[in-house]
């Protein structure tokens, strides 16, 4: 399959990333607080940069010449870095919250960098099961509702966050003085964070559900040593064992979301795995 | 501009001597209507508060009202508080005390939202007596525009500063919404009811009253619109609670980590708040260990609420701040509208004097071709305009209300214009 996106963009975008990566972790090696916020103001105006221009290298993939199977992971890949760092500056501009801003602006960086320099459909033949996935409109399904899946997990994530920030501050009795808007309360963080979980769930189950009967169809069976497949029923598993936690010990707040945190970090390994998936690199063995 | 300003406040007089000479809402008409008909009153307006009085005047050219003496007149007291207990600013200082009082920086608690209400009310009234003009009307409208922007743009208010006010807040913090949470009173102590009441107010949707005598319990429910329990049956009743106050100040702690494990765990994890307002503490500390469990004693409350004080004051700084930039803005307007009348004043001499000569002119030349006359006509405004000109920027531009004074003394002196300055003083 030929590469048909103009990357340049992309690349631009990724730069930026990886400036304001490097700029965050610059401000946390700083002892004065001036300098730290000189660092964080620098890493906030990249991670805007980079976001204007992921938002053009999307419009241009998504407009461009027909979607493609294989160039849609960076799409999607693209897509998700692009909701994540826009959630780091809605956070950011309201709250601050520099230790949140060195575990998501690593995260940012390598979805760009996913997004960009992955061999995706760069190299290879497609596969002759997946050129008759091409022609099957299941895959279709398959992929959005995995992806409507994971932004779930993504908003109950973020809300998650919010939670543990906003706990913590309550818990040490320090209600900072600042002009910045105050965090929603705890049950609403909460309940937030439950509802994305309990919308999200289903369309996962069957966005899996649906690939495992192509993938039989097709592949003749899933192996479960295949990464992509792997770690996409562990995220699965620990996603189910989330809500079962919430409905049955009463699970919520910081638990959960520590445990939501877990499950999208094997969801999103899941998702980069794709590239070393036989089968869901959609190229020839 | 021209504004006296005579007042007397919490940082200047004790309530002993305030209260002399509060003038409630209901008399304020009639004060005012008394202030009206003093000597070189021109416009005017009275603010009464709990923690001030203040009379701002714009006095007739060249007066000054006696505002002591009226101050007597208005409250019916022979005597006033001794003199130091009065402050008087004039023009610029007027403008800025008013701006600052508007903006709540002179409150006794900096960042009060009541008083730009107050203020607000006072100029109404004024208005409703006919005692504002464009002086008042000026100061007025900017110090409510300067207060929006402290407010907006610092954090002055933004945080709660009483013991009620606080439990409030942190039970927003927690559960959003108040309105279908249960608030558990244990004790009968005054700021446990106050707070309570303050949660009721806010929409708090259940109130249950427990105390060692249940006959004291259950006239506290009454009062309050609860229901009373008996302490022994605090381990049953408490998990229902999502807010627990308490003020029984108990020897022992009257809720052990066990059992506030056990309301949790009966809660299925949602969150309850403590608020133990009792010394000795009624909540064991080590509640606050538990996960979804917040205990707030009184010297967290406290804490926090002096923290949340320290904090105005250091956002006061920023809201001095905007004050001076609102008042150098204010004044400058002042100052530009000032001077309009010494500018039309120099135009229309100048003009004057130049029709005058032109027509002189005219009668001697005789008979004109209409081009001749265009080019003369053409020929003495030009001239008349550039040679304005210097004059007019310099005055216009003057920085300092002394630049613009001494500019308006010396244009009157050297031009011959008729009056001198005008009226400022």
């Amino acid at each position: 399959m030929v590469e048909v996106f103009n990357l340049i963009w992309a690349r631009v975008a990724l730069g930026c990333y990886l400036g304001g990566l490097a700029a965050v972790i610059t401000a946390a090696l700083f002892q004065d607080t001036r300098q730290q916020n000189a660092a964080f103001r620098l890493a906030r105006a990249a991670v805007a940069a980079g976001y204007l221009f992921q938002f053009v290298s999307l419009v241009e993939m998504a407009s461009g010449p027909a979607l493609q199977p294989a160039s849609f992971y960076r799409l999607a890949t693209g897509l998700l870095a692009f909701v994540i760092a826009a959630f780091f500056l809605m956070v950011y501009r309201a709250y601050s919250p520099r230790a949140l801003s060195l575990l998501v602006m690593p995260l940012v960086s390598l979805l760009a960098f996913a997004a960009t320099f992955t061999p995706y459909g760069v190299h290879g033949a497609p596969s002759a099961a997946s050129q008759a996935l091409l022609h099957n409109g299941w895959i279709y399904v398959h992929i959005v509702l995995i992806l409507v899946g994971y932004a779930g997990l993504v908003v109950a994530m973020a809300s998650g966050m919010l939670y543990v920030i906003s706990e913590r501050s309550l818990k040490a009795k320090q209600m900072a003085m600042g002009a910045a808007p105050r965090l929603p309360a705890l049950e609403t963080l909460d309940l937030v964070s439950y509802r994305a979980l309990l919308v999200g769930f289903p369309l996962l189950t069957a966005g899996l559900a649906i690939g495992a009967y192509w993938a039989d169809a097709l592949f003749g069976g899933i192996s479960f040593r295949d990464p992509t497949v792997f770690l996409a029923l562990l995220a699965w598993l620990v996603y189910l064992v989330l809500l079962f936690a919430r409905w049955s010990a009463g699970w919520r707040g910081r638990r959960s979301a520590y445990l939501t945190l877990i499950c999208f970090g094997l969801a999103l390994a899941g998702w980069l795995a794709n590239g070393l998936s036989s089968m869901h690199s959609l190229l020839q063995p | 501009m021209s504004l006296v300003l005579l007042g007397i406040s919490h940082r200047t007089a004790p309530i002993e001597q305030r209260e002399r000479l509060a003038l409630p809402e209901a008399a304020l008409p009639q004060a005012l209507a008394l202030l009206a008909a003093q000597p070189g009153v021109r416009e005017g307006l009275i603010l009464s508060t709990c923690n001030r009085v203040e009379i701002l005047v714009a006095p007739r050219d060249g007066e000054m009202p006696d505002l002591l003496h009226f101050l007597a007149l208005a409250t019916g007291q022979s005597s006033l508080p001794p003199a130091n207990c009065f402050y008087r600013h004039v023009d610029a200082e007027a403008a800025r005390h008013v701006f600052r009082v508007a903006s709540s920086l002179d409150s006794l608690v900096v960042g009060e939202p009541q008083i730009l209400g107050q203020l607000k009310q006072a100029f109404a009234a004024a208005q409703a007596a006919g005692l504002v003009g464009p002086e008042i009307e000026a100061v007025a409208t900017r110090a409510f525009h300067a207060a929006k922007r402290v407010r907006t743009e610092t954090a002055i208010a933004s945080q709660p500063v009483s013991v009620s006010q606080m439990g409030v807040d942190l039970a927003r913090q927690i559960f959003g919404t108040l309105a279908n949470k249960t608030i558990l009173l244990v004790g009968a102590g005054a700021m446990g009811q106050e707070v309570a009441r303050h949660l009721l107010r806010q929409g708090a949707h259940r109130l249950l009253v427990a105390n060692r005598t249940l006959a004291r319990a259950q006239a506290l429910a009454a009062k309050f619109g609860g229901e009373s329990i008996r302490l022994d049956d605090l381990p049953h009743h408490g998990e229902h609670a999502d807010v627990v106050i308490t003020c029984a100040g108990a020897p022992e702690p009257l809720i052990s980590r066990a059992e506030a494990a056990h309301f949790l765990s009966r809660r299925r994890g949602r969150p309850m708040l403590f608020l133990d307002l009792a010394v000795p503490r009624d909540v064991a500390p080590a509640v606050h260990q538990l996960e979804n469990a917040f205990v707030y004693n009184v010297d967290d409350l406290d804490q926090v609420v002096q923290a949340h004080l320290d904090g105005r004051r250091q956002e006061a700084d920023q809201g001095e701040t905007i004050i001076h930039a609102e008042l150098e803005l204010f004044l400058h307007r002042q100052g530009a509208r000032d001077v309009v009348p010494t500018l039309r004043a120099l135009q229309s001499h100048a003009e004057s004097l130049r029709v005058a000569e032109w027509e002189r002119m005219r009668r001697r030349l005789g008979a004109l071709t209409a081009e001749q006359e265009a080019a003369i006509e053409m020929l003495t405004r030009s001239l008349m305009q550039k040679w304005l000109h210097r004059p007019l920027v310099e005055l216009k531009d003057a920085a300092s209300p002394d630049d613009r004074q001494l500019l308006t003394e010396v244009i009157h002196r050297l031009f011959g214009l008729p009056g001198n300055s005008n009226g400022e003083s």
